[in-house]
């Protein structure tokens, strides 16, 4: 197609889009109030915004833009070349500070990217453009055409392809420069980063110059975009960034990996020099905006453009819609394939008050037309659904109007349909699974040590032997919730290699175990009446005592997933054969999103769990220079706490107790079990302790006990234990107790912390695990927190007509909640 | 009104948690906790939910899932110490 030609039917396309009043048009509002705006006089929700976080509304922003004019006036006309004004260099400095590398601001980004791309691709160079990739970065590589440097277009995101055309121009041009987007506009999806990296430090002669212009601001550290948010500049990277979209102010920032790179630029990209500078008003907003990024704002803000996203994710999926785009961007595309079709539905959508776009040639192929939306923080999800209900709805009617169908939507797409997709995926699974050999055992004893112990033993505060330990404490006892039943479950590969392991444990838990201790407390002064009051039979990833993460995956394996697909129907089977109540991981990580969105496919929900704390012991650390290693203000604590009490204590690691002194550190425990509603757990049997304390293995006692008498209390009686657990590397405190009476009087807990952290050190073990609770003391000894989540499962045990004995059911008279206004937003 | 799972509501953050709520959500009844804790009950799309918020700091804690049958036995009048008093 010539130039001409192309230039024509964009010309007719365009005006056919204004003349079906989709395209050109213009707002009617003399002020503008959030995202509502006027178009065809008709009050629409704005879903074609690019300032997606909304930011064009902030007091001190538009404060920053009024006073830039105060100061500056409404222009300081002056090339850039000869004297900048000093919003220049000041936002320039917050947005180094931003990207991490030195910036330069450009008028807009497409000036930027003439301004940059003649200044580093040379007539010897090649370039690679993809073919998805922003107009205004074809348009500065169209000027490099004319002066014969090598284009060539690239099937989007075909990282395949383009490792082959670097293998095959490597030879014969200088540089070779691959051009793309950061987020596409269109399709709202991303470049492949991570493969882009790996082809940078592969081949030198690879250059890559993208254009971040709809990353900017929603994602990463400060708000520096997607492509540097997983990376930091490369050497041979040019990042090109919009300070108009979701930044909401004007201009284009050139990102660069050295000084001399931007400075060239500066000095020599043509824009930037004969091209008005940017005016104050939008200077003095920008600063304001970079301020918000560097602050904490901006993380909230991304994760309130993220919830919105999420919601709509979740809308258009419930609806059926066929949306194209990533699950995380804010540009979402749903394809429709005609152009007739997109009109109509975008016609039909302004009517019932929504504003959308429309995605046509040439930003796509004209027979993938689609209607195209963004979203934004300030949306809300009553907005949101409401809009995808109305979407649905019109999706619905305009196909029937066009006599279409959807399936003919998805093969104009290339894309296999949602019960294709479905049917696909469950011959991969198949297939896999057949790769795998699962086994599964209710004992340890069945269960190769060395399997367990170099996997999910690891990564536990218990081994082999402890487990043993826990099934012989757990079996016989008279209480129900004494007697737990264990599952070990190993999966391997067909080289038996383990991908993963984990073990379960069925027992009597109680439902607030995560709960606030106020409301556990509540709880258990019904259980004065009732012991099993609120309580269900539970299986739990691991058990009520151990800690960590319980689920060994190797995720570089690619059967991984269909490991979790086994473990998943093995819980099921356990779940049915022993009447499960509520079924629960714990101890996993909490920004695992691949995991987050496989629990819930399985029907798990995602709970806060409370945290954790651990120390990490430097190599280097001994017992002489613990204390030297403390913070000041620990070291304050310690000596206030700690050492002036010493002499007061006799510390011993007991191997062989007589029944009488394991008896007393059984009473111990017990004080803090029955203080301590933080996790609300049934007391341990006291056959775990006789256990624990056996000769030849892992575990130790710790006992603190007084060398002088103490009031009520006799020189020689135990105020203090733990039982403590010895990993390879890691020393664990599992279980702890205290005699509330001394600890008073000459703190007897910060002992014991303080004597398990430097058992510790003497052990030489990489750190210890100290449990939940108490974070401010264990703090002291330089613990830190592990953030952990949980997720549940649960059977619907009752039933709605349960609900009904609630008289109460309260409506307000708009169908909506009653009139208890305790819900902020 | 389309429904979310537990598992979709359970995604959300607190903010979230509390625009759902108050959009899809029914009252049915309040408690208190100690001194300090206002427990709701509400109805949300096919499960409850129980809403914390805490007195002190007017603000509220968390909203999750209700997990147990039994938990309704916390909500009888004897348990629900006049909380009109503190919230009017």
């Amino acid at each position: 197609m010539s130039e001409n030609s192309i230039i024509q039917t964009v010309n007719e396309i365009a005006n056919h889009a204004r003349l079906n009043g989709i395209a050109h048009l213009h707002t009617q509002d003399k002020k503008l109030t959030n995202n509502i705006i006027t178009v065809e006089s008709k009050k629409t929700v704005h879903f074609g915004s690019c300032s997606y976080l909304g930011l064009e509304f902030d007091e001190d922003v538009k404060e920053s833009a009024k006073s830039a004019i105060d100061a500056y006036g409404t222009q300081f006309s002056s090339s850039r070349a000869y004297l900048s004004s000093i919003h220049y260099i000041e936002l320039e400095d917050k947005l180094e500070k931003i990207f991490g590398s030195p910036t330069v601001v450009a008028p807009t980004t497409t000036l930027g990217h003439i301004a940059t791309i003649p200044v580093f691709v040379g007539t010897d160079d090649a370039i690679i453009l993809d073919h998805q990739v922003h107009n205004s970065v074809q348009t500065a590589a169209a000027l490099m055409k004319g002066r014969g440097t090598h284009i060539e277009l690239l099937r989007h995101n075909r990282m395949d392809l383009l490792e082959n055309r670097i293998i095959e121009l490597r030879g014969k041009y200088k540089k070779i420069w691959y051009m793309a987007d950061g987020i596409y506009s269109m399709y709202g999806d991303v470049t492949p980063i991570d493969k882009i990296h790996e082809l940078l430090n592969k081949y030198p002669e690879f250059h890559f110059y993208v254009d971040d212009a709809h990353a900017m601001s929603c994602f990463g550290e400060h708000g520096r975009g997607f492509v540097l948010s997983k990376h930091k500049i490369h050497e041979r990277m040019i990042v090109i960034t919009s300070l108009n979209k979701a930044f909401a102010c004007g201009g284009g920032a050139l990102i660069f990996p050295t000084r001399e790179m931007a400075q060239l630029v500066r000095n020599v990209g043509g824009p930037l020099i004969t091209s008005g500078p940017m005016q104050p008003a939008a200077l003095g907003a920008a600063l304001a905006v970079a301020d918000i990024h560097l602050s904490e704002k901006i993380d909230e803000y991304q994760e309130e453009l993220q919830e919105n996203i999420k919601y709509t994710d979740l809308m258009l999926k419930k609806y059926g819609l066929p949306n194209l785009s990533e699950a995380f961007s804010p540009i979402f595309f749903i394809a429709v394939s005609l152009p007739k079709i997109a009109y109509s539905i975008i016609n039909k959508m302004k009517n019932d008050g929504f504003f959308l776009n429309i995605g046509i040639f040439p930003a796509v192929p004209i027979k993938n037309t689609g209607v195209r939306f963004t979203i934004t923080r300030l949306h809300t999800f009553d907005q949101i659904e409401r809009m995808v209900a109305c979407l649905a709805k019109n999706f619905k009617q305009s196909l029937k109007e066009e006599n279409y169908s959807t399936d003919l939507i998805y093969k104009a797409f290339k894309l296999p349909t949602p019960f294709e997709k479905i049917t696909e995926s469950k011959v991969q699974s198949l297939i896999n699974e057949s790769k795998l050999k699962v086994f599964h055992a209710n004992s340890i004893h069945a269960v190769n040590p060395f399997d367990w112990n170099r996997t999910v033993g690891k990564t536990i505060t218990m081994d082999w032997n402890a487990l043993e330990i826990l099934e012989n404490s757990f079996k016989d006892n008279s209480e129900d919730f004494e007697n737990w039943d264990f599952d070990y479950v190993v999966i391997k590969d067909l080289n038996n290699k383990v991908i993963l392991s984990t073990f379960l444990t069925t027992s009597i838990s109680k439902d607030d175990i995560l709960a606030k201790k106020e409301v556990s407390m509540e709880i258990e002064s019904r259980r004065l009446n009732d012991p099993y009051f609120m309580t269900s039979k539970t299986l739990m990833l691991g058990s009520q005592i151990t800690e960590g993460n319980h689920l060994y995956l190797d995720k570089s394996s690619d059967l991984w997933k269909n490991a979790m697909d086994e473990l998943y129907r093995l819980i099921n089977t356990i779940q049915n054969d022993r009447q499960i109540m509520t079924t629960m991981f714990r101890d996993l990580s909490s920004n695992d999103h691949e995991m987050n969105q496989l629990m819930m496919d399985n029907g798990f929900f995602k709970i806060s769990a409370p945290e954790s704390y651990k120390k990490h012991n430097a190599e280097q650390l001994n017992i002489d220079n613990f204390y030297k290693s403390l913070s000041k203000k620990s070291k304050h604590h310690y000596s206030k706490y700690v050492r002036k009490y010493e002499d007061h204590y006799i510390v011993k690691i007991i191997e062989d107790p007589s029944e009488t002194e394991l008896y007393k550190c059984y009473e111990l425990y017990m004080n803090i079990k029955n203080q301590s509603h933080a996790i609300s757990t049934f007391p341990l049997p006291y056959k775990l302790f006789k256990e624990m304390a056996q000769k030849n293995n892992n575990w130790e006692l710790l006992v603190i006990s007084l060398k002088n008498d103490l009031g009520e209390r006799n020189a020689g009686e135990f105020v203090a234990m733990a039982f403590c657990h010895k990993n390879e590397n890691e020393y664990a405190a599992v279980i702890a107790g205290i005699d509330y009476y001394v600890n008073r009087t000459i703190y007897c807990y910060r002992q014991l912390l303080a004597r398990m952290v430097t058992r510790s050190v003497e052990l030489k073990k990489a750190s210890i695990s100290l449990g939940y609770t108490c974070g401010i003391e264990k703090k002291h000894f330089g613990a830190k927190t592990v953030e952990s989540v949980a997720y549940l499962q649960v059977s619907d045990n009752y039933k709605m007509e349960a609900m009904a004995i609630m008289d109460t059911y309260k409506k307000r008279e708009d169908g909506k909640i009653n009139e208890r206004g305790i819900l902020s937003v | 009104m389309v429904k979310l799972t537990k598992e979709e509501f359970c995604l959300f953050n607190l903010k979230s948690k509390i625009q759902l709520v108050n959009k899809d959500g029914y009252f049915l009844n309040r408690r208190i906790v100690g001194d300090s804790y206002l427990i709701s009950l509400y109805h949300l799309y096919n499960f409850y939910v129980e809403a914390t918020y805490d007195i002190s700091s007017v603000k509220t804690l968390g909203i999750d899932p209700v997990l147990n049958i039994q938990v309704i036995e916390l909500y009888d009048v004897k348990n629900n110490y006049a909380p009109k008093l503190i919230l009017d």
